[in-house]
């Protein structure tokens, strides 16, 4: 038999990003895979430790710019519980308003991409427009489209305004998305590409360590929001998928774009039945306590955990991220035997792995 | 071609040119004609489907290069005819070479059986749909060539799909071929519109010409069929390498075919050069008088032409519509169904015509 | 009964602490026992955390039960060899590997091991304390 070995990247229209898969290939059909990661390693540990906790705040939202609410929710609930600061039910709530507008932004971006993988280019200007109107509603907010440095120790920068603007973007979004479902969902040539393709059974996905949407695709019931403080007063649905197929990963993305819709809806109301913001605590830069904490979030790519170890000293002594992607690569080791190279692309979009959360 | 012949012979004698050179003349002219229009042709319909993609994805399209970026292709061109052309040390440098010349040159004979209007056919056979047959299948097998060539591992996967594309859509459209020929009764695609006159074959032939559309969309390479350069898969294909001069003759080559496939399907389906309700606008606006013999060749390549965009339009849709078939779907689809369908057709029509 | 004290009840040897269970030898043993013992069935290894004490490198397995929804943290400290846990939780490939790369820690029983984000010829592990920052292939930097 001839081998032919395909080296995939890093540089290739579809791996969004610095990812190469170094494939082995049988005619069309890959026989093993190897991602190789790094492309893009920054150092963000490395750096953590040599910066004071202000001067690492800003820098989290860049461990994945994608959703960089989230990050920086992790680390700075990670100082929080460590310095014992209390955050105001206000900010919590903003916060939580924030970080699902931005697992719907995320999710809309993964949704135009994954069609472009697929071959169809349309919906991928459809998903940009509505990620514009978010990205625009976060800019005037925090004057940031992607870096966002608004969340802070104790609470977040400022006041949130423009209720009104964040609901004619969700009920927009709402609308739009089953206009989305409507070009894609039951079209055949989409459901002859993703569906019974790169199946994770519940096994599978929780031993290569699967969280987020695309464990929950496999059927597991795994959301971290059920643990997190901040989700306790509001009501939301887990969304499961049956089959772990590429359909299913996508299935529980449109769907949980609708729950994100639910949750700023319930934001939304509360927010403005107690307009009661204060300003964050103002911290000491050089007492910090001593000790270990394990901050996680449900991020739009899986369980993201900020394990902090502070000695006392003005830095971190160590901090470590874990992200989903970095699974989800890692997945790509067992799955992709005996796959051809379209569904290769299929499997690898429906995963939504954001390079530089993978090599951080 | 006698009428216009002698017209041509008249006003070169007129000029002191001799008969011989004048009758030369004539039978290159039209090579030059055709070249020139194709060239316009291509960079005006680059710049259709750009225009059009951007309005399908609330765009703009080129805006910025002349008026509405209407010379925004013709800089493109420009500027891919003055690039350095690259290629690999390790490529066949001579079937590198001649792949896109070869397949540029096929499609010029493509444009060269086409009935523009009842007058001028550069190439008038009585096998016109057999030369097209041939000629439109050079494209392929040269794009095969040139992925082979160019020594990239994504070329050759992309020109063994092209191969796999061209035997399983082949069948069908030259079993739908074989049923219009049967219904016009004859291979000249003059005799062909012509015979169009009272009825377009469509409507006695619908379901041949969805089988020859879905074709044509596989043969030009086209979403959802353009498995041979899918771009979120093999880069570029076949053309990876290709780069300059060499890049342009594909890219021009892949859209003077599409232009002329959509030529052909509105000539074997649609009546050609015809008018719609068989009423010429010359005729009716300008009556007897001289000039309506002159304007009524401009008006039947104006139809032509007009059915063609439609029919380009309808591609174009498709494209900003569907996601790309897997190999393995697209084969499917061809062999499993479209082959015993097409099959099928022809059976029927020759029953009904008994 | 919760899974602290069943794996106390199990392994006499590990020290409890607030938010860790920390054993000396018997990593493998825990997390064979947390995975396949029904009633608790920590089924994810979130991940592996390794931090430079400079004397030892301790290492943290965060674990996570989808079926109980509860985590528990265990812990070892390591010096320049530890047991490779990918038999039981294959997501702790790459995991091993960063640490590997990072810290400087071999895993035994991980055969591919690989450096995974420096490149294969880099010398010196990163993440460790006594890590020379002034490195001249650093001197880009600042």
């Amino acid at each position: 038999m001839n081998k032919m070995t395909l080296n995939l990247g890093p540089q290739h229209p579809s791996t969004h990003g610095v990812l190469r898969l170094i494939l082995e290939l049988d005619g069309e059909r890959a026989i093993s895979c190897e991602p190789d990661i790094g492309y893009l390693h920054r150092g963000m540990e490395k750096i953590a430790e040599s910066r004071s906790y202000i001067q690492y705040l800003p820098m989290v939202d860049r461990v994945d710019y994608l959703c960089g609410f989230f990050y920086s929710y992790a680390f700075c609930n990670a100082v929080e519980h460590l310095n014992h600061i209390e955050v105001p039910k206000y900010a919590n709530y903003i916060r939580v308003m924030m970080m699902e507008l931005n697992r719907i932004a995320s999710h809309l971006l993964w949704l135009g991409t994954y069609l472009l993988d697929l071959g169809a280019i349309s919906p991928m200007f459809y998903t940009f427009r509505e990620r514009e109107s978010i990205l625009d509603y976060f800019e005037k907010i925090t004057g940031q489209r992607m870096m966002y440095n608004y969340f802070v120790f104790g609470g977040v920068r400022h006041n949130i305004l423009y209720f009104e603007d964040v609901l004619n973007i969700v009920n927009n979004i709402l609308f739009k998305i089953n206009e989305y479902e409507n070009l894609i969902t039951d079209n055949p040539i989409f459901l002859s590409r993703t569906r019974n393709i790169g199946v994770i059974s519940k096994s599978k996905a929780l031993d290569w360590g699967l969280t987020g949407p695309n464990l929950r695709a496999s059927g597991i019931l795994n959301d971290y929001r059920m643990n997190m403080e901040i989700y306790d007063d509001i009501e939301y649905d887990i969304i499961l998928g049956n089959d772990g197929d590429c359909y299913s990963r996508y299935i529980v993305r449109i769907y949980e774009m609708r729950e994100s819709v639910c949750i700023i809806k319930q934001c939304i109301d509360w927010l403005k039945s107690n307009n009661t913001f204060s300003e964050p605590v103002k911290i000491s830069l050089n007492e910090f306590q001593k000790g270990e904490i394990y901050s996680f979030v449900e991020a739009p790519r899986g369980l993201t955990l900020c394990y902090l170890n502070s000695v006392g000293e003005s830095t971190p002594y160590r901090l470590k991220w874990r992200t989903g992607s970095f699974y989800s690569t890692q997945i790509l080791r067992d799955i992709l035997r005996g796959v051809s190279l379209p569904d290769i692309m299929a499997i690898y979009g429906s995963l939504d792995v954001v390079l530089p959360e993978v090599d951080r | 071609m006698n009428f216009l012949l002698c017209k041509f012979v008249e006003v070169l004698n007129s000029f002191n040119v001799s008969e011989y050179i004048a009758l030369i003349l004539f039978s290159v002219l039209p090579f030059f004609i055709i070249i020139s229009f194709l060239v316009v042709t291509v960079i005006f319909l680059v710049l259709f489907e750009r225009k059009l993609l951007g309005y399908f994805t609330q765009r703009k399209g080129p805006n910025r290069v002349g008026l509405w970026g209407i010379l925004q292709t013709t800089a493109d061109a420009i500027k891919l005819l003055c690039k350095e052309n690259i290629e690999l040390l390790s490529s066949d440098k001579f079937l590198f070479t001649l792949s896109p010349i070869v397949a540029f040159t096929a499609i010029i004979i493509l444009w060269c059986i086409i009935p523009y209007n009842s007058e001028f056919n550069m190439i008038n056979s009585s096998v016109g749909v057999l030369i097209y047959l041939v000629a439109s299948s050079f494209p392929m097998l040269f794009h095969f060539l040139a992925g082979y060539s160019s020594n990239n591992k994504y070329s050759i996967i992309g020109s063994y799909r092209a191969l796999a594309l061209t035997v399983s859509y082949s069948v069908p459209v030259i079993f739908t071929l074989l049923s219009v020929i049967y219904i016009t009764e004859s291979m000249n695609l003059n005799q062909m519109v012509l015979f169009q006159t009272s009825r377009w074959v469509v409507f006695s032939n619908i379901l041949g010409f969805i089988i020859f559309y879905i074709s044509s969309i596989a043969k030009l390479n086209r979403c959802p069929f353009d498995l041979s350069e899918a771009e979120s898969e093999l880069v570029c294909g076949y053309h990876t390498e290709y780069s300059g001069m060499r890049f342009a003759m594909f890219f021009l080559g892949e859209y003077a075919e599409l232009f002329v496939m959509c030529m052909l399907i509105s000539i074997l389906f649609f009546g050609g050069y015809l008018p719609p309700f068989g009423i010429y606008l010359s005729n009716i606006f300008m009556g007897n008088c001289p000039v309506s013999h002159y304007l009524l060749y401009f008006e039947q390549t104006f139809w032509l032409i007009l059915k063609t965009l439609i029919i380009i339009f309808s591609i174009i849709w498709i494209r900003a519509t569907l996601p790309r078939f897997t190999q393995k779907t697209a084969l499917e689809l061809f062999w499993k169904y479209l082959t015993p369908l097409s099959i099928v057709n022809l059976i029927i029509i020759i029953l009904v015509r008994i | 009964m919760n899974c602290i004290d069943m794996i106390k009840m199990n392994f006499p040897d590990v020290k409890v602490y607030s938010d860790k269970v920390e054993t000396d030898n018997q990593i493998y043993e825990i997390l064979e026992y947390l995975k396949k013992t029904y009633e608790l069935s920590f089924d994810i290894l979130l991940t592996v955390i390794a931090v430079d004490y400079t004397d030892y490198i301790e290492l943290i397995y965060p674990l996570l039960s989808t079926y109980m929804n509860e985590r528990v943290n265990i812990s070892t400290k390591v010096r320049e060899e530890a047991v490779s846990v990918t038999s039981l939780y294959p997501s702790a490939y790459f995991d091993e590997c960063e640490i590997y790369d990072l810290f400087g820690i071999c895993f035994v029983g991980n055969k591919k091991l690989k450096r995974l984000f420096m490149p294969s010829s880099w010398i010196g592990h990163p993440l460790r304390k006594n890590y020379e920052l002034k490195d001249t292939r650093l001197s880009w930097n600042e």
